[in-house]
Parts: structure tokens; sequence; C-alpha cells
């Protein structure tokens, strides 16, 4: 054993002293630094020929539970799934109504029958008519702005979608490049760990849009795949492309054979949408491909239904008096084919009210609407032809008559009676979202009075008749046939209500959404929590270990003074 | 356990925000007094209270028209009553007449003919802007005694002076329910008053007139009588009217006390809460000052 060598061991304890306050200082300095994992250093004695000759640095890096980390990020995925359904699933139902407002829509369908029964109480008064169409129009206003959110929604969810993507693209852009980076300082032997934490960190963010599962090659290299096993970052990138489809209608969708106008998530022309089901882009996806579809579905299912089952009534009823010409709601070729059964009785009224005229025509004789027209057109003193529009418009000839439309015929698929097949005397046509009251409503006036008799010389009706208004308020206070419809299953119910287990519904779903989300963001920050208390920096262990390494170090400039002092007292032997 | 740094103190802030938000939140309780402003957080029952609301909205509804019907059959009855009046003061003349008290009978011709103009502007009475014997044809004076047909000398009854609809006002209860109400002036009591009157009117006072004036003494007090159960009919459509706004008075009070449990809070309730949740939050802040101000350098 020679002075040297101890010179040499005290200098191996002061480098090993340094390697490690450094560590100690760079752990300290990132301990609020987001991924960072606390290093340390591995040690080894330092042995020549067997003999213990001082220490040394074997390594240094950070010890990390793989398992755990990957409970993290599947957490994360899920936290993120369940928090944008959530915010979701509040965001539309605001649209629906609130505590402190009620809902809009049960307003608009309470204001149609309280306009009614004035109506009915006072049916000679200008106002209450006006006031009725007036809640017609407000009811029908208030179905397409609802129906608007609804769509406004889906864009908006479409647009994060595909910020979403490009968010999802630089992390894994960001992950590549650090693969690069460790697998060439992985064959040189050096440290990664601090790449490692930066990557961690990378895939755990990425990990709140993609549902994503991931495994490291013996060089160092990350590899991320869809939970469904769809590769998007191999020796490179797999980059998602989606362009958003500007502003949504409820005619737009995606279809995962590629017939929708909303194009897919794709990677090298691959449609992946169907792979991606978790993360922000998966709940994104469920709301505008499903949730809200659905929701437009109920609210259609609604206002066809309320619709209907108006007109049904209303086209039994006439005007009091009779308008000169009624026009059909829907438009019609004269080429169009037409199916019926029974017949339409085209009658005629005076000012009175009284029949002057009137002819059945067989409907099952008619296959088209020009068999059609050419039938109205056989009836003296009345003519039928289709306007620029294509409505099916049927007069009579006599400016001070009357055109009154009844009989037990029955067209189309459904059976609907023929006037309410033709929609002569509807008080709402159009579906949600150009659901409109027809102009006739407003010239016309309301079908107030049933009709009574077809017979010549008779009142077609009684005046002062209420019978239309009141059986239109009674259907409304009635229980309709709903058919199943989004989450809704068929049900035989009044609109009010079906309106009110619509919102009850959503407000359920949206409660329990958010309950869901509630729980699955405290699962992810128990497990990050647990994850960065065993792997992150504790600055009070590492202050009290700079302490000691201080006093190893100057133990250890103590074995050279000592050495020194040695060599001094040999040389001062010597002289 | 192991714990590190910036886990302990995310952990213990994040805990002191999460108590900072239902802090929050009870206060929005306290102080708009309902459990939340969205329909989700009222514990699945926002059907429940939906329905309440729009129950109470039609209730109000059916409230007001019932009234305003109710004050328009007030109107109706006394407007009758004074058609009673009339018949009855005739009849004192008449009785006068046939008594041999009154000699004149062009003083009682007088009398009915002014009657009579007296009767058309009771009937054609308006209430708010409506008449109120002209059943669903509110805009139409109910009598006009020029029109062509009208012949109240025919002996027969004819209602031809009425100009109204057939149909009585109708207030919608239920989809099976509608109470009819209102009384029209073509009703036979009324009918016979006219025609009474129009008799006297039209007498030729130059002849023997005693035998009119016995016929229209019974038929004015016959009319009367009926005028009488009409605004018996009247009184009981009244009753019937009074009974379901009191029943839809007393709905409306459960519905709104039941929509408020559902939605609102109990203040007390709310207010205890909201000191707890301070407490906490003193205890979590208090935690949080404890975490950042421990160092072990105090101790080395």
């Amino acid at each position: 054993m020679s002075i040297s060598s101890i010179l040499s061991t005290g200098t191996s304890a002061l480098s090993v002293a340094q390697v490690r306050i450094s560590v100690a200082s760079t752990n300290i300095s990132n301990a609020n630094t987001e991924g960072y994992t606390a290093k340390s250093v591995d040690v080894t004695t330092r042995t020549v020929g067997g003999v213990g000759t001082g220490v040394q640095v074997i390594g240094s890096g950070s010890d990390v539970d793989d398992h755990l980390f990957e409970s993290v990020v599947e957490a994360t995925t899920k936290a993120s799934y369940d928090s944008t359904i959530a915010a979701y699933y509040e965001s539309i139902l605001s649209a629906f109504g609130s505590t402190d407002d009620g809902s809009e829509l049960s307003e608009a369908l309470t204001e149609i029958e309280t306009a009614l029964s004035a109506a009915i109480a006072d049916p000679d008064s200008a106002s209450a008519q006006k006031d009725v169409i007036e809640a017609l129009e407000n009811w029908a206003s208030t179905v397409n702005s609802v129906s608007d959110t609804i769509q406004a929604t889906r864009t908006t969810a479409d647009s994060a979608i595909s910020e979403a993507v490009e968010t999802a693209n630089d992390l894994l852009h960001t992950v590549d490049d650090l693969n690069e980076q460790i697998v060439v300082a992985q064959a040189k032997g050096e440290d990664t760990s601090d790449l490692e934490d930066s990557r961690r960190t990378a895939v755990k963010e990425l990990s709140q849009y993609v549902d994503v599962q991931y495994f490291t090659t013996s060089t160092g290299e990350m590899q991320i795949y869809t939970s469904s096993g769809k590769a998007l970052l191999t020796s490179s990138v797999k980059e998602l492309s989606y362009s958003a489809s500007g502003t949504l209608t409820s005619e737009q969708t995606y279809q995962s054979d590629g017939s929708g106008s909303i194009s897919g998530i794709t990677v090298n022309g691959a449609d992946l949408t169907d792979d991606l089901d978790g993360g922000e882009i998966g709940a994104l996806i469920k709301m505008r491909d499903e949730t809200l579809p659905e929701l437009e579905e109920e609210l259609a299912n609604l206002s066809d239904t309320v619709m209907d089952a108006m007109n049904a009534i209303s086209n039994l009823s006439t005007q009091d008096p009779p308008p000169n010409s009624v026009t059909s709601a829907g438009n019609y070729a004269a080429a169009d084919a037409f199916s019926g059964t029974g017949s339409m009785s085209i009658v005629t009224t005076d000012s009175d009210g009284n029949v002057t005229a009137s002819s059945d025509i067989d409907l099952s004789s008619c296959s088209t609407i020009q068999d059609v027209l050419d039938a109205v057109n056989g009836v003296s003193g009345v003519s039928a032809s289709l306007n620029s529009d294509g409505q099916l418009v049927i007069s009579a000839d006599d400016s001070n008559s009357g055109i009154v439309i009844s009989g037990d015929g029955t067209a189309g698929t459904d059976s609907k009676g023929v006037s309410h097949y033709f929609g002569f005397n509807d008080l709402l046509n159009g579906g949600v979202g150009d659901l409109a009251v027809p102009d006739s409503v407003s010239t016309n006036g309301l079908p107030m009075a049933t009709i009574t008799s077809t017979t010549v010389g008779d009142e077609a009706y009684v005046s002062g008749d209420t019978s239309g208004l009141q059986d239109i308020w009674s259907t409304l206070d009635s229980s309709m046939d709903f058919k199943a419809s989004g989450n809704l299953s068929a049900t035989q119910t009044t609109a009010n209500t079906y309106l009110t287990n619509l919102i009850d519904d959503l407000a359920d779903r949206s409660e329990s959404a958010a309950n869901t989300a509630k729980t699955s963001s405290s699962t992810q920050d128990s497990l990050s929590t647990s994850f960065v208390n065993e792997t992150g920096v504790n600055v009070d262990e590492e202050t009290i270990l700079l302490t000691t390494y201080q006093q190893d170090y100057e133990a250890a400039s103590q074995i050279l003074t000592t050495a020194q002092a040695m060599w001094d007292s040999i040389m001062s032997m010597m002289k | 356990m192991r714990v590190s740094t910036m886990g302990m103190n995310s952990q213990v802030m994040t805990q002191a925000l999460k108590v900072q938000s239902e802090y929050s939140e009870a206060l929005n309780q306290q102080s708009s007094g309902t459990k939340s402003s969205s329909l989700s957080g009222l514990d699945g029952q926002a059907g429940v209270a939906l329905s309440l609301q729009s129950d109470i909205a039609r209730s109000e509804n059916l409230v007001t028209q019932a009234k305003a019907a109710s004050s328009e059959l007030e109107v109706a009855y006394s407007t009758l009553s004074s058609v009673t009046d009339l018949a009855e003061s005739l009849r004192v003349s008449i009785s006068s007449a046939l008594d041999g008290s009154v000699t004149d009978p062009d003083s009682i011709k007088s009398e009915a003919a002014s009657a009579l103009e007296s009767l058309t502007s009771l009937l054609n009475t308006k209430y708010a802007d409506k008449y109120i014997f002209s059943g669903t044809e509110s805009n139409t004076a109910p009598v006009d005694l020029s029109d062509a047909d009208y012949d109240p000398l025919s002996g027969v009854a004819d209602t031809d002076y009425y100009q109204g609809s057939s149909c009585e006002r109708c207030l919608m209860i239920d989809s099976d329910t509608a109470i009819e109400y209102g009384i029209t002036a073509d009703d036979a009591a009324i009918e016979e008053v006219m025609r009474a009157l129009s008799m006297l009117a039209n007498m030729d006072t130059s002849t023997d007139v005693s035998d009119t004036l016995s016929e229209t003494y019974d038929m004015l007090g016959d009319a009367a009588t009926n005028v009488g159960l009409l605004q018996e009919e009247i009184s009981n459509q009244v009753t019937t009217l009074e009974n379901l706004v009191t029943a839809q008075t007393e709905f409306q009070d459960y519905a709104e006390a039941a929509y408020d449990s559902l939605t609102k809070v109990d203040v007390a309730t709310a207010t205890t809460e909201v000191s707890q949740i301070e407490a906490q939050l003193q205890a979590s802040f208090a935690a949080l000052g404890t975490v950042t101000s421990l160092s072990v350098l105090d101790y080395l």
C-alpha cells in the first residue's frame, strides 16, 4: 500500500461525492418539474488485485415502476374521455332547459294550449286567433333553435376533433424525436433517464387524446399503437389526418363505409375513426356521431308526432268561412305516383257556409297526381292545378265560394286522411330544423269547425262552432303514439310528458356522466400521485443527502490532507 | 410510504382547491336558494320538476280563464235580473189595466215599446268588448229586431232576431272535459219576453186589448219564472267555475311546494353546510401552510 494509492483512493471518493452532489442538486432544482424522476448514483468499491482502492460510479438513473405508469396512462385516457362526455352533456342539457328558467320547449307547448283555449272561449276574437298562430310559430322556432344548438354542438365537437388530432400528431413527433435521441444515447452507453422522463410526459399527454398502448424495443425505441392495435408510431410517425367538415347539419353524418359526408380520421388513407374510441377524440366522436344525433332524433320524434297529431285533426275541420282555395303542404310533379282508397269530397259553399255543390272523387282510380288533378277538374265549378312550387291548389271558380275538402278517403303508405295526406289544412309543416306554420294558416284562418255535412243545401259546418279547435286542444292533452327513437323507447303518452321524459333522461345521463367523470378523475389523480410520490424528488431527502455528501467530500479531502502530511513527513525525514 | 415534494404539494393543493370548489357551490346554493342551476343537479328529478312547472302554468291559465268566464257570467246574471225587473214592472202595469185602474192602453203600449228597446240594449250588453249573449260569436250583437225573418206576432216562438251562434262558449279542462257556459239570447225564456213585449208594443189600441193584455200578462209571468231558472243555471255555472278555481289554486299550492322541495335548498341547511365547508377550507389552507413552511434546513 503506497501513499499514492491513498491519494488515488481519496481522489476517487472526492469525485464520487462530486457526482452525487451534482445529481442531488439536479434533483433539487427539478423538484417541481413535471414528469421529472429523482435520479440516484450507483457506486461500487474499486478493487485492484482484490484490494479495495477507493470507490467508483457505475451509473446513474431513476427507478420507475413501468406498470404503475401504464395504469396512469390508462386512467388518464379514461378521465379525459369521461370529462369530455360530461362537459358536452351539460352543455347540451342547457339547450333543453335549466332549473331557473324551465324548458322553453315545454313552455312553447303549454303556450299553444293556452292560446287555443282562449280562442275556444272566444273564437270571434282576432287577437285570440293571432295568439294561436303566434304560439304555433313560437313552438316551431323553439324546436328549430334547439335543433340548431344540437347541430352547433356537433360542429364544435367536430372542430375539436380536428384540433385534438393536430395535438396528437405533434405529441407523436415529440416521442419520435426523443426515441432517436434515446437510441443514440443508449448505444453510447449514456444515461437516458432524463430523456425517458420527457418521453413519458409526452406519452401521458398523448393518452389524454387517444387510447394508446405502447412498448419499448431493446434499442430503447418506443412504439405506439391504438388500443385496437393500429400503429401510430413505429420507426416513424403515422400521422393522423382529419379535416373538420365546417358547419354540420343533421343530414351530415360519418359512416364507417365512407358513404357519409363527414370524412373519417385516416392514417395513410386508412380510416381509423372506429379505432379511436378512447380519450378526448373518442368522446368527441361519440358525441358527434351518436349522442347528439340521438337527441336530434328524439326531438324530431317529438316534433313530428305533435305535428302529425295536430294536422290529422285540423284537416278534419274547416275555416269559418271556408277559404276560396286550398293549397297542399307538399310539392308534387304531375307524374308523381299516388295511391289512395275511398273517396275525397270536394264541397263548395256559399258565403253563409251552406253546401252549394258536392262531388266525390274515387281515389282508388287515381294512380298519379295528374289523375287527381284531372278528377278534381272534372268537378264543375272547381279547378285544380300545380302552382310554380309544385303545390296542389284546389280553388272554387266563383270567388265568393268556399272550398271544403272532406270524405273518408285515405292516401299514402300510412293511410292518412286524404286532406291530411296533401296537408290542405295543416297547422305545422316541415321537419325539425325547418318546422314552420304554413302561410295558409294566417291567410285562411284557423280550422275552427268540424265538417258536419256534404249534402247540398245543408250547412257544411255550424257557424261559431269551435269543435275543430277543441279537438286540437284535446289532442295536445291526450296520449299520442311515440315511436322508439334515440335513447327513448316507444311509448303512448302526451306530448308534454314525452318532452319531460326526454329532458329527464338527458339530465339523468348528464348527472351520471358527471359522476363517472368525477370518479375517473379521482382515480387518475390518485394513480398519478402514487407515481409522482414513488418517482419524484423529495427536497428534504435530497437536502439531507446533500449534507451527507458534503461530509463525504470533506472526509475525502481529509484523506488527501493526511496523505499530503505523510508525504511531507517522509520528505522532511529524507532531508 | 415515500412522498415526493411535488406530489405532496400538489396533492395538498388539489385537496384545498376541491374543498374551495365545494365551498363555492355551497355559497351559490345559499345565495340563490336553488339546489343547482342545471337540471342535472336535481337528483334525477328534472322530469318531475319540469312537469310540475308546466302543470302550474296550465293551471294558472285555467284559473285566469275560469275567473274571466265567471265575471262574464256575473254580468249576465245581473243583466237577466234587469230583464226580470222589466217583465215584472210591465206585469204591474198590465194588471192595473186589467183591473181597470189604468184606462189608457196606449201608455202600456209605449211602455212596452221602450221596454223592448231596453231589453234589446240589455241583451246586446258587452263585457270586455265582447257580446255576452251571442255564444261563440262574440263580435256579433245577439239581438236585431229588424231581421227580415223575425215575426213576433205570428203567435209562435220565433228566434230569428238572434244573430249569434248556436254554440256555447266553452272552457277546456282536460282532454275529456269541457265546461260549456253562458246563456244565449235565443233562449226560450228570453224569446218569450221579447215576443210578449212586441205583442204589447204592436197592439191595436183602437180595439179591445184585454185578451192581448191577459195573454201577455201570463207570458211575462211564465218568462220571468224561466229567466229566474236561467239565473239559477248561471249561478250553478259560476259555482262550478269557482269550485274549479279553488281546486286549481289548491293544486297550485301543492305543486309549488312539491316543485320547491325538488329544486330549492333549505336555507338553514345551506347555511350550516357553508360554515362546515368554511371550517374545512381553513383546515386545508392551514395544511398547505404547514407543508410549505416546513423545511429540513431549519433543523440541520
